[in-house]
């Protein structure tokens, strides 16, 4: 932790590993002890929604599911079943590109793994026969899932990080808290009021392939989020494919490079971060056209940029550019 | 009832056949908890619970809300948010109570879990026992040997079931390693040692709001957000964590301490706190054995997570943690020659020496009926809390003595409370025999 004056006021930093990530926490108040306390609180309640939610966790809810949900109705906490709503939500308006049952794909990919490759058709086609959120089934009466085919399973890890830091955020709102910045490994960034300056949070965007810092967006409320081929992909046959999968195909989604997106709700913006990849530039700007609260820029990639080394790319704003400072240079 | 009888009794009403097939392993648990809930409509059990804050809705009633026919009626806290939290998550129809009395009194329950502040378990568990209810209370079992024993008293005149929160008893983890030294792997156990290490003040934020606090004993609104912190209310670390540990080795080592030295002190966090911020503890059991304990707030190093035991034989070492995660590492004495099963077991290597993994995960036999080691504990996708709801769900049904009874907590509260005794006055004290008896 490090504790910074300002004036009348102290900003304490703070960062906490949980969820296979290294989550940020900038709080801002008059009571440095205050601060810690609603630190430890935050951290600890993090912690507690990784043993939840987390699918390397064999105890969590989402294990438990996996487990027993594909032979009776399996009732859950009212939390989990409203991120489950939101995640059936957002796969319903994304026609399927948000999709978190396509664990099979992940792992016969070889993503799960760290160690792409092309699979086998008949790999693939069976992975395929086990994704779809279609196939869950949400009692909000009786708050049960049930899956309606053998072998589906849930993994929370497009949407997990961004519900996490939105379940921070109401957490600090209740305590004395002026404003804060919070964010998941800088994928998923949330903020609470504006900086105590008035100014707000200003977030660089980073170029893929090169790191370079090419813009920056203010944020002065709610999540941010961004999903990129960054670190994940593999060459075969000159063909280069990208760890994101589109649920509908089986096949990595090609055409975008990265996706930014501003959200009022930190978990839609992260899982719309990878919708909107995958949807790729048309789908996006019909999604953004249709929920005006959600504002997203592309960079996307050309052909060329699809053949290997250096990406060629093209940007395009669906609603950021009011916010969107691009940095000179090159 | 023998652990594996325990076991294997929760197996067959799961009504496996997959399951039954593993009675003896001592681990069927573990496999049977892959099995799907039954397809007939499951047999209602009502629970009613004091106290739905972190421990009472998060760890209990998310854990009780997994077994199929559990409903929880009747909700109770003097905390507004904490009880609105805990209607919400109970669902329709469960009514909500300030006053633990008015609960014990209009709530219909086929049981009560009792989750609040230490030095509440005892009155309201006598309060319980006397409006007729059976019940599950939280560790530690209370916040004097006196207290404990009232409970056990009122118990006894109830005739109604008593059991105590050390849910590490129900670890398949634990379960397997103290099936393990049953059958002397570590041949005569000499030491112990064991910790609980984090780094934080432990202090709770106070959130906005008005609260009752008064109304309820608290001297002030800070007390009943942090009464972990004052002794009025807690024992501090030695309650609050230590009593987990202590329980388990009075299981493993079949005994209880005989004597207790300690020192600790408020050294770090001087923020108007009575409990200790750190404390070292050595109890001696019968035969010479010493455990050696330590928990501190102000740094969270360990070799082997954030707590852990660490159970010494002749033979070889025991590592077991449940925190964060179950884990459980054998390492053998260069003098030893080791199980018959050593060779196909797991193995990883620690600090450059190899240690054998109790979770058996990594054995290419893993599913082969090696004694213990025929599960791959770490699959398990119930919590230790599921696994104690679940037996004190079933000592309901049938009137089996709780296996965590209150004449087990009462021998896992006595070297809590004797070792906070032992700090205060810096000195050796010994236990005498009748703390542990009612």
């Amino acid at each position: 932790m490090r504790l910074v004056r300002e004036r009348e006021r102290f900003c304490l930093h703070a960062e906490h590993a949980a969820m296979a990530c290294p989550f940020g926490f900038e709080l801002w108040g008059s009571d440095p002890d205050h601060l810690q306390a609603v630190v430890e609180e935050a951290t600890e309640a993090l912690d507690g929604l990784e043993q939840q939610l987390s699918a390397y966790v064999p105890t969590s809810d989402i294990c438990w599911l996996n487990a027993v949900a594909s032979q009776a109705p399996t009732r859950v906490d009212p939390e989990l079943f409203d991120l489950l709503t939101l995640a059936a939500r957002l796969h319903q308006e994304t026609g399927g590109a948000f999709d978190i049952t396509a664990g099979p794909l992940i792992r016969c990919w070889g993503f799960f793994q760290r160690a792409g490759a092309v699979p086998e058709p008949s790999t693939l086609a069976e992975a395929r026969e086990r994704v779809g959120m279609e196939h869950l089934s949400l009692d909000p009466e009786e708050r049960t899932v049930f899956f309606e085919r053998p072998g589906i399973e849930i993994n929370l890890g497009a949407i997990g990080k961004g519900y996490a830091l939105r379940r921070l955020l109401e957490l600090i709102q209740r305590y004395e808290v002026e404003a804060a910045l919070l964010h998941s490994g800088a994928s998923t960034i949330a903020a609470f009021d504006e900086r105590p300056d008035g100014q707000p949070w200003r977030v660089g965007l980073l170029q893929p392939d090169s790191g370079r810092r090419f813009g920056s967006v203010a944020l002065r409320e709610g999540g941010f989020s961004t999903s990129g081929q960054f670190e994940q992909s593999f060459v075969q046959e000159g063909r280069r494919f990208g760890h994101i999968l589109d649920p509908r195909s089986g096949e990595p989604a090609a055409g975008v490079a990265c996706a930014w997106v501003q959200a009022p709700d930190p978990a839609e913006a992260d899982a719309l971060s990878t919708a909107l990849f995958v949807l790729g530039s048309e789908g996006a700007r019909r999604y953004c056209e249709e929920h005006p609260s959600v504002a997203a820029y592309l960079l996307l990639e050309d052909e060329e940029g699809a053949q290997g080394d250096r990406l060629a790319l093209r940007g395009v704003d669906l609603g950021l550019r009011p916010d969107l400072e691009v940095e000179s240079g090159e | 009832v023998s652990d594996e009888q325990r076991l294997s009794r929760r197996e067959f009403l799961i009504g496996s056949a997959a399951a039954s097939a593993l009675i003896g392993t001592g681990l069927g648990a573990a496999e049977g908890q892959q099995t799907a809930p039954p397809a007939a409509k499951p047999e209602l059990f009502r629970f009613g619970i004091i106290g739905s804050g972190g421990q009472g809705r998060g760890a209990l009633m998310r854990s009780a809300l997994r077994i199929p026919g559990v409903q929880f009626t009747a909700v109770c806290d003097i905390r507004e948010d904490s009880l609105a939290e805990g209607l919400k998550l109970a669902g329709p129809g469960a009514q909500g109570f300030r006053d633990y009395r008015e609960l014990l009194e209009k709530a219909k329950m086929d049981a009560v879990i009792i989750a609040t502040p230490l030095h509440m378990h005892a009155p309201m568990s006598v309060a319980a026992f006397q409006a007729g209810h059976h019940v599950f209370c939280e560790k530690t079992m209370a916040h004097s040997i006196e207290a404990c024993k009232q409970m056990l008293r009122a118990q006894r005149r109830a005739g109604k079931l008593l059991q105590i929160g050390h849910h590490l008893r129900y670890s398949p983890l634990y379960t397997h390693a103290r099936n393990h030294i049953g059958k002397g792997v570590l041949g005569q156990i000499t030491n112990v040692r064991a910790l609980w290490n984090r780094h934080g003040s432990w202090r709770r934020p106070v959130p906005r709001g008005d609260y009752d606090f008064r109304k309820w004993g608290y001297a002030q609104p800070d007390h009943l957000f942090n009464w972990r912190l004052y002794k009025q209310y807690s024992g501090g670390l030695m309650t609050e964590l230590a009593s987990h540990q202590t329980d388990v080795m009075n299981w493993i080592l079949d005994a209880t301490p005989v004597a207790i030295t300690g020192i600790g002190g408020i050294d770090y966090y001087k923020d108007g706190r009575t409990v200790y911020d750190n404390v070292h503890v050595i109890y001696e059991y019968p035969g010479g054995v010493k455990f050696t304990y330590e928990s501190l707030t102000a740094n969270a190093h360990s070799p082997y997570g954030e707590a852990y035991e660490q159970i010494q034989g002749d033979k070889g070492t025991f590592v077991l943690s449940n925190v964060p995660k179950p884990r459980g590492l054998f390492f053998l004495e260069p003098q030893a020659s080791g199980p018959e099963w050593l060779g196909v077991a797991g193995k990883t290597t620690i600090d450059g020496k190899e240690a054998v993994t109790l979770d058996a995960k990594m054995s290419p036999n893993s599913r082969t009926k090696i004694p213990g080691q025929a599960v791959n504990i770490a699959e398990t996708t119930k919590s230790t809390y599921q696994l104690e709801l679940e037996d004190f769900i079933d000592c309901v049904r049938t009137g089996r003595t709780p296996f965590c009874s209150g004449e087990v907590g009462i021998r896992s509260a006595a070297p809590a409370l004797v070792a906070i005794e032992a700090m205060e006055k810096g000195r050796r004290v010994e236990i005498p025999s009748d703390y542990y008896e009612a």
